[in-house]
């Protein structure tokens, strides 16, 4: 249906109806992967996100429901295309930090889309970009049940590590090879049968979005299609930059430390709308598994950048375009050399270190105070069942607003389990979940409180718990105060209490309790009244 | 007496009060059809045509008014909302008023509007019947659709409500699902709970319903008093896994009443399903909305008298006034609509149809395929509720939608004109809007609207945008290729809406005809239909009132439903006897309006099954013979496109619908094909459509026979409805008076 087929319409309204076309076709693909998905983390957690790149490898649109995993999957297409050549009929999977993954659960799935415009052979017609999603698998593997061991201190123990590789060779299915892949090694994944389940629906998600651009350049044209594609990303550039510009010139700078005082560092040098991200100064390789990766480190900035734009825009390649980012190796780039074991363990980067590297950034940029800056990822099972939650805490306040109560921030935003399936499906009461009243630091304007988490276990389970803010208070701005720190503590049947670290796990007996307290977010501006309350 | 016996010098009106325009359709005791569509505010609003005396007038209000009808109502001028007159005398005939006391500036030409001191649904009755307004309405039956209690949650103002729920889980709401709705906003905000007060309830039950802490009522008990206090005389209940087990909300629920509160609601007596916070959710809601609903059908029932009243559900379902829950009611209005669309499009032939209703504000879209697709949870505003609705799915873009220019793409919507100021035409400085849009490019006939319209200020509006694209663009776009811009804007979004029905449920819409109404339906279908790949468009007769014609055509009907949550291996044996127990559960509320269990029947069983641990379950039609998994193997391959492996399955639920048998009153009668033509040549108008302007035929509806044919470019107008059919349409109109407009190459255009 194009109307005006001598390109006489404006720009203004064509671009407008490519972000539609464009966003529709990443939304499809969302679609048949959460309907297609078997595990819950896909289809009711949303811990999933489907893209739309161009013939370079890079994102023009995306619909991630979680901002962990903004953008990352342009870094993941351009890496892997480099060391696995994508012709028709192809599909490639990875989970592996080293080519644009964040965490092994995290498992990517790359189709290459080729014009079929001459009507029969697909191998006739030009590249027309990139289909990819990623999703969350519930286990890959690894030395605990859910694949995000506290303690590991190296890739292998994590879980499966699926370097970049064929899941699909010119059109021939490679199930039973990723089935040997998946059950083996030393840490092979407990659920074999659900990753397949939820690659084949990456597959056939990816397959929609093959289909629906193929569609759109034959409606179009594929020179149209491109050059819609890169007017997409020139915009988001520009508006950016204009952002950006609203700044003013000059550096902003910030350092925050994790909890066992490994330094996060960024500073952001600005003139004219356009500059460069220094990650210099941040820490050497972590022994334990706070590594994030440049995947995850590109996530936070096009987040923190979207932040800074407050509207509404397509999340493509063009919001990095203003910026050169420089991570030097350390904790946010890691090396992976070939062997799992020798490898970094990365769990943490992917849920801690992200939300860390948020405050980070945010405070250079001054926008507001920190939120519960964690995840606080809760994860117990025994041999017969495995559950694993993040749980919501406080946000920072602003300049002209408190911080809101009980609710995720920045790079996550999943949704928690309601209570009644809970018990239902796990040996568990929930006797309390509450807001933390109080645990907002003061100040002009509150910080948002975090909650009061209450477990009693009916059965025996391992728990393991990932989290930060337990010994760097979330700070407040302008005067405002902190939040209060996070904290967790087991209560056991028999009397006595054991305080657990950030990151730490413990055995669990039945009449056991948990109490977990989530972090309240920083206050902004002196309290006018100190003591009134 | 069974609501399809028509007794003689019975009236028949099937209401639709929506936030602006109430329509109305009747039937008299003679069969005798009448169409009202009228103010929701209970506003006449007329024109002085000539004045006798400062108390001696004569209005032209459109209407033909029985003698004395409005007496006892009062007049006021425009804009002048203080300055009443009570109307002491009204002749129909002539038109003529008297006032009691003379009322300044009320000249010839003078804008004025009588106000009336009835709900809306009861106006129209007396307007329908020739009633005068002071005098007692004839015996009649009254079916309702009602937004009351929609805008009364949007709006915020419901009861002062308290949430009693289980000790430990106060803040059970303000937390939620811990989920921030826009994911990129700094100041994250959660919406405000709807309750005042909360109060935690010492005991528990564990996942199976068993007690694990007995109810303590002193300390609830006391809490209530000092609400009561307060003023707080509405409560609702949620404790956890009560839907096992309601034992301790009832108990609770009869302390309460006792004490003195005037409306409580209990979660699992509303919504007897596992997960806590949404049925606290829809207990909340209940009561919140209790005393807005309830007082205002006391008002429509009283001013009935010797007549009865029924209210749609959200499902499009009726229900007698005295059951109507308010849960139940925050869909009533679109249901109509969807239920007029479907039996419209199954009267002109077809049984799978989409309904395209574009109001004012927004469009309302939904699918039909043999049956209704209900949803039994569903998002209205910021609630998330249990209640069976229809699945319709709303977009914020409609004729009042504002196209706008953001220094890089031009957007239409989500901001509405609303009636205040309206579009730029009304000529109160509103913005450039998609009725503007339409307005210029010819696609409207100014003079069906309402009050005279101002095509200057929609050509300014649409020159300062042009002005402003044109900077931004350093460009030199002509001002109908923006304008027809905005239209492909808008219905890109419309056609995402449509998708979300067909598409992400695993339908493809060009197995549907798109049935087209709403004061704006009728501009955009043929344009969406492309999009869509749809080959048919149905505007039905009346499109314009088609909720309240759906109406009419509405099932009394219940719902009865189960949680069941076992493996379908352990339970299986024992679905035959629950599917027994619900279907005589929902047979027997319909037979409790009086209606003679012969002719209720039951219309669906279904079973939703799931495999274990997921969390989204499908619907399986429980035939009794029915190989239930091999039935959910089916329907799961035919959504998700492939057939996994075997695995266990969990009934989740079961669920029965029972309808009263006839109680649909058709109204339109079917017409011969004649195949006439319209004898005089058409009008014609010049309408820029697919790039250019055309010299377009423009038809009057209400010329057009059945049989009659034509080809697009084309238009045909009717009074709150215009029809833009596109070149490579053909249109005709069928034996019941449906416009079908049909692609000419049969849909596939080979993209």
């Amino acid at each position: 249906m194009s109307k005006h087929k001598d390109g006489s319409r404006t720009e203004a309204v064509e671009l407008e109806l490519f972000v539609h076309r464009f966003s529709a076709i990443a939304w499809q693909m969302g679609e048949a992967l959460r309907r297609t998905a078997l595990s819950v983390n896909v289809k009711e957690r949303l811990d999933f996100s489907c893209a739309l790149l161009d013939p370079d490898g890079e994102l023009v649109v995306n619909a991630p429901h979680i901002p962990v995993h903004l953008g990352a999957l342009g870094l993941c297409v351009r890496t892997v295309k480099n060391v696995l050549p994508l012709g028709p009929g192809d599909v490639a999977v990875t989970n592996h930090p080293g080519f644009g993954g964040s965490h092994l659960p995290d498992v990517t799935v790359i189709s290459p889309v080729f014009d079929d415009a001459t009507g029969g052979d697909p191998k006739v017609g030009p590249l027309l970009g990139y289909v990819a999603s990623r999703a969350h698998h519930a286990e890959i593997g690894g030395s605990r049940p859910g694949s995000m061991p506290p303690r590991a201190r190296s890739l292998a123990e994590e879980g499966v590590v699926l370097e970049p590789q064929y899941l699909i060779r010119s059109g021939r299915p490679l199930w039973s090879e990723l089935r040997k892949r998946l059950g083996e090694g030393a840490f092979p994944s407990r659920a074999v049968e659900e990753n397949l389940a939820d690659l084949a629906a990456a597959v056939a998600a990816n397959q929609r979005g093959i289909v629906a651009l193929r569609g759109l350049a034959q409606q179009h044209g594929h020179t149209a299609v491109r050059h819609y594609m890169e007017g997409l990303k020139r915009q988001s550039e520009a508006r950016v930059r204009e952002a950006l510009r609203s700044l003013g010139d000059g550096r902003f700078k910030a350092t925050e430390l994790l909890d066992d005082g490994s330094p996060l560092v960024v500073s952001l040098d600005l003139s004219d709308g356009r500059g460069v991200v220094d990650f210099t100064g941040s820490a050497p390789v972590h022994p334990g598994n706070l590594n994030a990766t440049p995947a995850v480190v590109r996530s936070v900035v096009l987040y923190a950048f979207r932040l800074l734009l407050d509207r509404p825009l397509p999340l493509n390649e063009g919001l990095l375009k203003t910026v050169r980012l420089e991570i030097p190796e350390g904790i946010l780039n890691p090396p992976f050399p070939p062997d799992p074991n020798l490898a970094p363990a990365v769990v943490g980067g992917n849920v801690e270190t992200s939300q860390r590297l948020v405050d980070t950034m945010l405070k250079a940029l001054g926008l507001v105070a920190c939120s519960q800056g964690t995840m606080n990822n809760v994860l117990f099972g025994n041999e017969s069942f495995g559950y694993y939650e993040t749980v919501c805490g406080g946000c920072g306040a602003g300049a002209d607003f408190d911080g809101e109560s009980a609710v995720h921030s920045h790079m996550t935003n999943t949704a928690i389990t309601d209570p009644e399936i809970l018990e239902h499906r796990y040996p568990v009461r929930l006797e309390r979940f509450s807001i933390r009243s109080g645990s907002g630091g003061s100040g002009r304007h509150r910080g948002g409180d975090g909650v009061v988490r209450q477990f009693l276990f009916l059965q025996p389970v391992s728990l393991s718990i990932l989290s930060q803010h337990r010994v760097e208070a979330p700070y407040g701005v302008a005067g405002g105060r902190a939040g209060s720190l996070g904290r967790q503590v087991v209560r056991r049947s028999g009397g006595g209490e054991v305080e657990l670290r950030g990151i730490d796990g413990c055995e669990i007996e039945p009449g056991d309790r948990l109490v977990l307290e989530t972090p309240g977010g920083g206050g902004w501006g002196v309290e006018e009244t100190e003591g009134a309350k | 007496m069974s609501e399809s016996e028509s007794p003689a010098g019975l009236w028949h009106l099937w209401v639709d009060t929506g936030g602006t325009f109430t329509d109305c359709v009747g039937r008299d005791p003679t069969g005798g059809t009448h169409r009202a569509k009228l103010l929701s505010s209970s506003c006449l609003r007329g024109i002085v045509v000539r004045v006798e005396s400062p108390t001696r007038l004569a209005l032209d209000l459109g209407w033909d008014l029985t003698d004395g009808f409005l007496e006892g109502a009062r007049l006021r001028l425009v804009g002048a909302e203080d300055e009443l007159s009570t109307i002491a005398r009204h002749s129909g005939s002539t038109s003529e008023l008297e006032l009691e006391h003379d009322i300044r500036g009320l000249g010839v030409g003078a804008p004025c509007e009588i106000v009336i001191a009835e709900e809306a649904p009861i106006l129209a009755a007396h307007l329908v019947t020739g009633t005068p307004l002071g005098r007692p309405l004839p015996a009649m039956a009254m079916r309702l659709a009602t937004t009351r209690g929609t805008n009364a949650l949007l709006e915020r103002r419901g009861s002062r409500t308290a949430l009693f729920v289980t000790r430990g889980f106060a803040d059970l709401l303000a937390i939620g699902n811990q989920q921030r709705s826009d994911l990129f906003a700094l100041a994250v905000l959660k919406p405000q709970p709807l309750y005042e007060a909360v109060a935690e309830v010492e005991e528990r039950l564990d996942a199976n319903g068993d007690v694990v802490v007995p109810l303590d009522l002193e300390s609830p008990l006391e809490k209530a008093r000092q609400l009561l206090d307060r003023g707080v005389l509405t409560a609702a209940i949620a404790l956890l896994h009560s839907y096992r087990n309601p034992l301790h909300e009832l108990a609770l629920a009869a302390e309460l009443r006792s004490l003195g509160f005037t409306h409580v609601s209990c979660s699992a007596e509303l919504a007897p399903r596992i997960k806590v916070v949404p049925r606290a959710q829809t207990a909340i809601v209940n009561a919140y909305l209790a005393e807005v609903i309830e007082s205002y059908l006391r008002r429509v029932e009283t001013a009935l008298a010797a007549g009865r009243l029924h209210v749609l559900t959200s499902a499009g379902g009726l229900v007698r006034s005295s059951e109507f829950l308010p849960k139940d009611s925050l869909l009533s209005g679109p249901a109509g609509g969807v239920v007029g669309a479907a039996q419209a499009a199954i009267g002109s032939g077809y049984r799978r149809s989409l309904a395209f209703d574009m109001g004012g504000t927004s469009t309302d879209v939904s699918r039909f395929d043999g049956d209704y697709d209900y949803l039994f949870e569903t998002r209205v505003g910021d609630a998330h509720l249990m209640a069976p609705t229809l699945a319709i799915e709303t977009v914020a873009a409609g004729g009042g939608s504002v196209c706008h220019f953001d220094g890089h793409q031009l957007k239409v919507g989500p901001e509405s004109a609303g009636a205040l100021p309206g579009p730029a035409c009304y000529g109160a400085g509103g913005p450039l809007t998609l009725t503007d849009v339409n307005l210029l490019l010819g696609r409207l006939q100014p003079s069906a609207f309402e009050i005279p319209i101002d095509s200057e200020a929609a050509q300014r509006a649409a020159a300062l945008l042009q002005r402003q694209v044109n900077e931004a663009d350093d460009g030199h776009v002509c001002v109908e290729e923006m304008l027809e811009g905005l239209l492909d804007i808008a219905n890109e979004r419309m056609a995402e809406a449509v998708r979300r029905i067909s598409i992400r449920r695993g339908y493809r819409p060009s197995d549907y005809a798109l049935v087209a109404f709403g004061g704006a339906g009728g501009q955009h279908a043929c344009c969406l239909a492309e999009i869509l790949d749809v080959p048919t468009v149905l505007v039905p007769a009346d499109a314009g009132l088609l909720s309240a014609v759906g109406l009419g055509q509405a099932l009394v009907e219940r719902f009865a439903e189960r949680q069941v949550l076992e493996t379908l291996e352990g339970f299986g044996s024992s679905l035959d006897a629950l599917l027994e127990a619900l279907s005589r559960e929902a047979v027997e509320a319909v037979a409790s309006e009086g209606i003679d269990r012969s002719s209720v029947e039951v219309r669906r069983r279904l079973v939703y099954l799931r495999f274990a641990g997921q969390e989204s379950s499908l619907a399986v039609e429980a035939v009794p013979t029915s190989d239930l998994r091999e039935s959910f193997f089916q329907s799961y391959s035919d959504h998700y496109g492939y057939r996994p492996d075997e695995r266990a399955i969990e009934v989740e639920s079961a669920r029965v619908v029972a309808s009263s048998v006839g109680s649909s009153i058709d109204f339109l009668q079917g017409g011969e094909d004649t195949a006439v033509s319209v004898a005089d040549p058409p009008a014609r108008q010049q309408a820029f459509m697919e790039g250019f302007w055309h010299s377009v035929r423009a038809f009057d509806r209400v010329d057009l026979c059945p049989g009659f044919a034509f080809r697009g470019p084309a238009l045909v107008f009717e009074k709150h409805c215009s029809t833009v059919v596109n070149g490579g349409w053909s249109g005709k109109v069928d034996a019941w008076g449906c416009l079908v407009l049909s692609r000419e190459d049969g849909g596939r255009d080979g993209k």
